[in-house]
């Protein structure tokens, strides 16, 4: 593996054509192959149950003998190995429904009904048909393409997923969007759906904005059979709409939204493991403990739990992490060894020296680029002292002749001309280290994907463009100097801002690997949001776990807790944070400065208090919270209430707040068991618009439907109305299925009334944190960063994020622990030395730098008190080199070491001599 | 004009440059006067790799006192030419956007680049392709797109110019052939491309057959005024500056046509550009202009006229904190004298101003000339 340079040369000549199982089946792939494009390592792999030389012993090898660096081994083996862990992580993953089996959806009859996993490949740039959107029976463009949601899913009649996969609607939304902007927006898109899910961060407005702009159709209809034109093959789909009318419609193809389910050799390697596994085949985990298996040791992430997204499940992998950390603090870094190099020369006074290796690539750029003229080129360029041709730069052996030429010719710059720095350069700079030479005095030349990849018809004009771009490296290296990669100590104590169960998980998550934590709280309790609620879906007391988790905090010598307190000044950045916070205390106030290397936000968020629903003017009608505490305190209007009815969406998914705040379903449901548990001749109502009890929250949707709560649901635009007749309440709502409006009398009313972010600037400003337009945390990226600010050594967790339930609030906290354990368990940070640096005689301190700075690397710091003169600074810790600063600054202040003005305008002038 | 060496020893050391540069006053190591004594001692040293070539911003405040008349903006400008050659460069500001827009306007004739600087003038007025009249309107369409970021509105002094002329029956010839009058060009020692504007300039304003010429910009008028007459000998139409031409007609045209309103800021202060001021006499044309506001409570700074303060930054270039200090202490003499609105006549002291109070906590507005008129003669 290591010889294989991914030239790809033996797929090209291996004669063996397999089924892609990549492409979903769509297409065909070598017996050799890269399972998928962004494979890494970017290694070829040979498929042993296809390939000829290995079926038909030897009667093949074909891949042998073109291979260039000789990488083919075909004694390789299976191996077993044994390694001593003291934790396990279990991320298998998951398969998608088969539905084969339904005959109802003819999936393996009809060519033109496929999956929403083959039309992920057929929508993919990458996939068989690179982006075209056809369908299969006469790969022609669709006109009309359906979606059937909750296929394999929410089902106990055609299989036994009675769970919700919880993806689906997103995935199909977004798979609808795309394909309509793939077909130039002409195509028809409908989505046959039950309740639409859209339960995620950002998600209601990317649902909206299908319905809206894109004009994707949304149909509240599950679709029962799936029927074709034997001609045409297009499909025809009968199904009733809300005014209870009979449509026939037809569609050019027809995909299945399959669900989420835990394939068959993980349920065995689970039985093997000894790990308990619930009734739908997932991980049994409890809300407070969200990634541990019943196996001590054994954790769990991602959708083996439960089906869940792809921001859920980073976060649930980095909270395995933090708990597998946690057993193992003891261990770190025992097993790893430290690289040593030789004292680097000083090479400052030196006019440059440099040398050349131009790579052949085996045939891969000599085979087109003239590699000897390119070379000879070179030689004739000043202060080149040294040109050699490689047949590979980068193997094993040249590197170490590449050590032993640096030293004997004096060099003191180095260029290489091959192929990507994004692969490449650190293996050379760690070669120049080797050599005693500072890893900035190099440089490549890409002539490889540049120029013999792109250009491999035109050779002369390959060859010359070349010697183009090793001029131009030649050029920049003459005037590259060496740079310095100070390191900064780092404090190994963390700050919690909040204290409620995310900012106490977080904290806990950080002492128990040895970080002393400081939990900032403004209320003068620990506990947040979760002081007020009853129980969590799965049925665990939250108020005793509460106590245990406050309890668990105060008791750990490592965790000091600040109430009543705020936060008042901060600076700084990773590793190097100071912060000042303001304490109440019984007549006065105290300051308390803390430094700390990480900062975790854990603020909350808390509940809307709503004008409508006669809310505020009768003591029968609750919000969620207050219907919680009415169960904890056993409030008797509870216990004497003969009827209650719950109205969902109160606040939320509305104009003014248009999101979904995720809670409230389930909490609903739950809240109506109880009740019907109470006493099951109370009549017990829900009135929703989705209910969106995602994954295995489906259970309890249908235990409430066994028990006899009445479910109806209403339109935005048709609201329930609440009036008060007499003594009771009366809630008034159109039945959309009998047309006709409904009156209820009941005893209490609860308003599942929408979570709202707290006050989130002044901290946003203070950090310089981003927020939504909806006012919650931004992370650094959506799906892949679920835990980080754009800033370093910043984390978030629980509904400071976005509304969230528990165990989630639990699993991003563990997460947001583990991730901020990555800085603060290293002794020191290095800086990179391409970093920004400001010429302080030209800084006018007009703040355009810091404003298009996108790490927050740069300050303004006043000169002196009058605060009329300001120079900015970097932080080098922060910056990551991408020179936006200096594209802004006016004057000509900031700049990039070893990428300034004058290099690259002498590169581009190179560039134009030749 | 190139300086002779003889011109050069003129100089009796007396030090008058020095102290009135206000770059030494910022930079004490900046001395005019040691330039010119080390000069005198080695014609082509020093000097030509100095970077202090480059910080001087030619405002002539030097030379106007200068006992024995030594053109120092000259001096420095001879040198600038030499010194490019031993690829000795200045630090160009704006990531030298603003010189490469005039280097593209110089190969619009064989390159056939076409500009867009006339689509303001269609929205506010009336012009035409030939005229008597031919305003000259300069590089307020790019300021005004480049410094949307200051929220400096460059072109709205030429909107109210063309409104202004409209109104005293005028319509002007407005070219979209016009280019960079090539004033940073020649300052900078560019001598070839100065000239190459220059030469697409005077074509543009002979194939209108104007024979007036209508400045708004200082560094356009004095730019024509001085050196393209030098370059080209007498040229064939007449170079007006707007604020005398405005001043003459507004005055001896009867009020009743142009009422103006009383002032609605409560006291003003006029920066004078060094091109309008020192280097072209014109002092008191705008001070007129802004007088004939009724209830203008017109406020001198402490260094006015001759004796006025460059704005801190001259061709685009050596922007730097020294140009900060000198707008900050030019925005508190504005203070001082009890002004809260600065008006200019330089397009570019209305930038570089308004970017000092960017950063600089101060309630001073700062608006060009014309503006001001123009909203007191109800016509914006």
């Amino acid at each position: 593996m290591d010889k294989c340079i991914a030239c790809g040369a033996c797929t090209e000549k291996c004669p063996k054509k397999v089924t892609d199982h990549f492409n979903a089946g769509l297409a065909k792939r070598k017996a050799i192959y890269v399972d998928y494009p962004q494979a890494v390592p970017l290694k070829y792999a040979i498929d042993p149950e296809t390939c000829i030389y290995i079926v038909k012993n030897g009667r093949c090898g074909v891949c042998q003998k073109v291979c260039p660096t000789d990488a083919i081994d075909f004694d390789q083996t299976d191996k077993t190995i044994n390694i001593k862990v003291g934790s396990v992580i279990m991320a298998p993953g998951f398969s998608t429904f088969d539905p084969s089996g339904l005959d109802n959806y003819q999936y393996s009859q009809y060519p033109n009904v496929v999956t929403s996993m083959e039309m992920e490949r057929i929508l993919s740039a990458t996939g068989p048909f690179n982006g075209h959107l056809i369908r299969p029976s006469d790969d022609k463009e669709p006109k009309k393409v359906a979606w059937l949601q909750c296929i394999g899913s929410r089902d106990i009649n055609k299989c036994d997923n009675s769970y919700c996969s919880s993806v689906c609607c997103m995935y199909a939304i977004k798979e609808a969007v795309i394909a309509k902007e793939h077909s130039g927006g002409k195509l028809d898109t409908a989505i046959f759906y039950m309740d639409m899910r859209t339960y995620g961060k950002e998600f209601e407005g990317y649902y909206e904005r299908a319905k809206n702009e894109q004009k994707v159709r949304f149909i509240r209809s599950r679709i029962h059979t799936i029927e074709e034109d034997r001609e045409t093959n297009n499909l025809i789909l009968k199904y009733v709409d809300d005014q209870g009318k009979i449509l026939t419609e037809i569609f050019d193809m027809v995909v299945l939204s399959v669900g989420m389910q835990t394939p068959k050799d993980v349920v065995d390697l689970a039985d093997r493991l000894d790990i308990k596994l619930n009734d739908n085949k997932f991980v049994e985990t409890d809300s407070f403990n969200p990634v541990s298996t019943s196996r001590p040791g054994i954790f769990v992430c991602g959708s083996f739990q439960e089906p869940k997204d792809i921001p859920m499940a980073v976060m649930e992998a980095s909270a395995a992490a933090c708990d597998a950390q946690t057993i193992l603090s003891g261990a770190r870094n025992s097993l790893t060894k430290e690289k040593t190099f030789p004292k680097e020369r000083d090479v400052s006074d030196q006019e440059p020296r440099i040398g050349v290796f131009v790579c052949n690539c085996g045939t891969n750029i000599g085979g087109i680029v003239d590699v000897p003229s390119v070379a000879e080129m070179a030689k004739t360029l000043p202060d080149v002292v040294y040109v050699e041709e490689n047949l590979f730069t980068c193997s094993q052996d040249t590197q170490e002749k590449l050590i032993e030429v640096i030293e004997k010719n004096n060099l003191n710059r180095i260029v290489v001309a091959a192929c990507t720095p994004r692969t490449h350069e650190a293996l050379f700079q760690e070669t120049l280290k080797e050599a005693g030479l500072n890893k900035y005095l190099f440089e490549m030349a890409n002539i490889r994907n540049q120029c013999s990849w792109v250009h491999s018809k035109e050779k002369d004009e390959a060859t010359k463009k070349a010697k183009i771009l090793v001029q131009m490296a030649i050029s920049r290296a003459r005037r590259i100097k060496p740079l310095k990669q100070p390191t900064i100590s780092i404090d190994s104590n963390a700050l919690v801002i909040g204290g409620g169960i995310a900012g106490m998980t977080a904290a806990l998550g950080l002492a128990d690997q040895g970080f002393h934590t400081s939990i900032v709280e403004k209320s003068n309790q620990l506990g947040g949001a979760a002081l007020k609620l009853d129980s969590t879906w799965l049925g665990e007391d939250i108020g005793q776990n509460l106590k245990k988790m406050i309890r668990k905090v105060n008791n750990n010598s490592l965790i000091d807790v600040y109430t009543d307190s705020i936060i008042k000044n901060a600076s700084g950045f990773i590793g190097n944070f100071e912060t000042t916070i303001t304490k109440s205390e019984a007549e006065s106030e105290k300051e308390i400065n803390i430094k700390h290397g990480a900062i975790i936000v854990t603020v909350g968020a808390t509940e809307y208090q709503p004008s409508e629903y006669l809310h505020g003017q009768d003591e029968m009608i609750f919000t969620h919270l207050a219907f919680d505490m009415a169960l904890k305190t056993n409030d008797k209007k509870i216990a004497s209430a003969n009827s209650a009815v719950f109205i969902q969406c109160v606040g939320s998914r509305e104009t003014d707040r248009p999101y979904c705040s995720k809670v409230c379903c389930t909490h609903s449901i739950k809240s109506a068991i109880k009740l019907r548990n109470l006493d099951p001749e109370k009549d017990v109502y829900i009135i929703y618009r989705d209910i969106r009890t995602y994954g295995q929250r489906e259970s309890l949707y249908k235990e409430a439907r066994d028990k006899g709560v009445i479910f109806i649901r209403y339109d935005v635009e048709n609201k329930p109305k609440v009036e008060k007749s007499g003594e009771n309440l009366k809630v008034t709502i159109k039945d959309h299925v009998l047309n006709r409006n409904l009156e209820i009398d009941t005893d209490i009313i609860v308003l599942a009334s929408a979570i709202i972010p707290g006050d989130n600037q002044d901290l946003a400003k203070m950090f310089k944190l981003s927020l939504t337009q909806d006012n919650f945390f931004n992370e650094a990226h959506a799906k892949l960063r679920p835990v980080e600010f754009a800033t370093e050594g910043i984390f978030m967790a629980g509904m400071a994020h976005y509304p969230k339930p528990i165990e989630e609030s639990i699993a991003q906290a563990k997460a947001a622990a583990s991730r901020a354990a990555v800085a603060l368990s290293k002794d020191s940070l290095t800086v990179e030395g391409i970093v920004s640096f400001i010429d302080t005689s030209m800084c006018r301190g007009c703040g355009e730098c810091e404003k298009a700075c996108p790490f927050n690397a740069i300050i303004l710091e006043e000169t002196d008190e009058t605060g009329e003169s300001k120079i900015a600074y970097v932080q080098a810790a922060l910056c990551k080199g991408c020179g936006a600063c200096s594209v802004a600054c006016p004057t000509g202040a900031a700049s990039i070491h070893n990428y300034d003005d004058e290099i690259v305008l002498t590169m581009i002038e190179s560039a134009l001599e030749v | 004009m190139q300086l002779t060496k003889q011109q050069v020893n003129y100089c009796m050391e007396c030090g008058v440059c020095t102290g009135s540069c206000p770059i030494s006053q910022e930079l004490p190591d900046f001395s005019p006067r040691q330039m010119i004594k080390k000069t005198i001692d080695q014609p082509e040293g020093e000097i030509l790799h100095s970077s202090d070539l480059w910080a001087c911003l030619t405002c002539s405040r030097c030379s106007d006192r200068c006992p024995v008349e030594i053109d120092f903006p000259e001096f420095i400008r001879s040198y600038r030419i030499k010194a490019i050659k031993a690829e000795n460069l200045p630090r160009l500001s704006h990531n030298g956007m603003l010189q490469s827009i005039s280097a593209i306007q110089a190969q619009r004739s064989n390159k056939g680049t076409q500009q867009n600087r006339t689509a303001w003038a269609e929205e506010v007025g009336k012009f035409s392709d030939k005229g008597e009249y031919f305003y000259f309107v300069g590089c307020l369409p790019y300021f005004d797109v480049i410094f949307q970021y200051l929220n400096v509105p460059s072109l709205e002094s030429a909107k109210n110019i063309l409104k202004i002329l409209n109104k005293i029956g005028i319509e002007p010839v407005i070219s979209n052939n016009e280019c960079c009058c090539g004033h940073d060009a020649y300052w900078s020692g560019d001598e070839a491309l100065f000239q190459k504007l220059a030469e697409q300039n005077i074509e543009a304003i002979k194939a209108s057959g104007a024979k007036k010429i209508l400045f708004n910009c200082p560094e356009g008028y004095n730019i024509f005024k001085e050196v393209y007459t030098e370059y080209f000998g007498k040229l064939d139409f007449e170079i007006i500056h707007v604020a005398d031409f405005l001043l003459q007609k507004l005055s001896e045209s009867d009020t009743e046509s142009f009422e103006f309103n009383p002032c609605s800021n409560n006291s003003v202060t006029y920066q004078d550009p060094c091109r309008l001021g020192r280097r072209s006499g014109i002092y008191e044309e705008p001070r007129k202009l802004i007088n004939l506001v009724p209830k203008t409570s017109l406020k001198e700074m402490e260094h006015n006229r001759e004796n006025a303060i460059c704005c801190g930054t001259t061709a685009w270039m050596e922007c730097s904190n020294c140009s900060k200090v000198m707008q900050v202490k030019r925005l508190k003499e504005a203070k001082q004298a009890g002004a809260d609105t600065i008006i200019t006549a330089c397009p570019k002291c209305q930038i570089h101003l308004t970017c000092a109070t960017t950063t600089f906590d101060t309630e001073i507005k700062i608006i060009d000339l014309y503006s001001y008129l123009a909203e007191s003669m109800n016509i914006k």
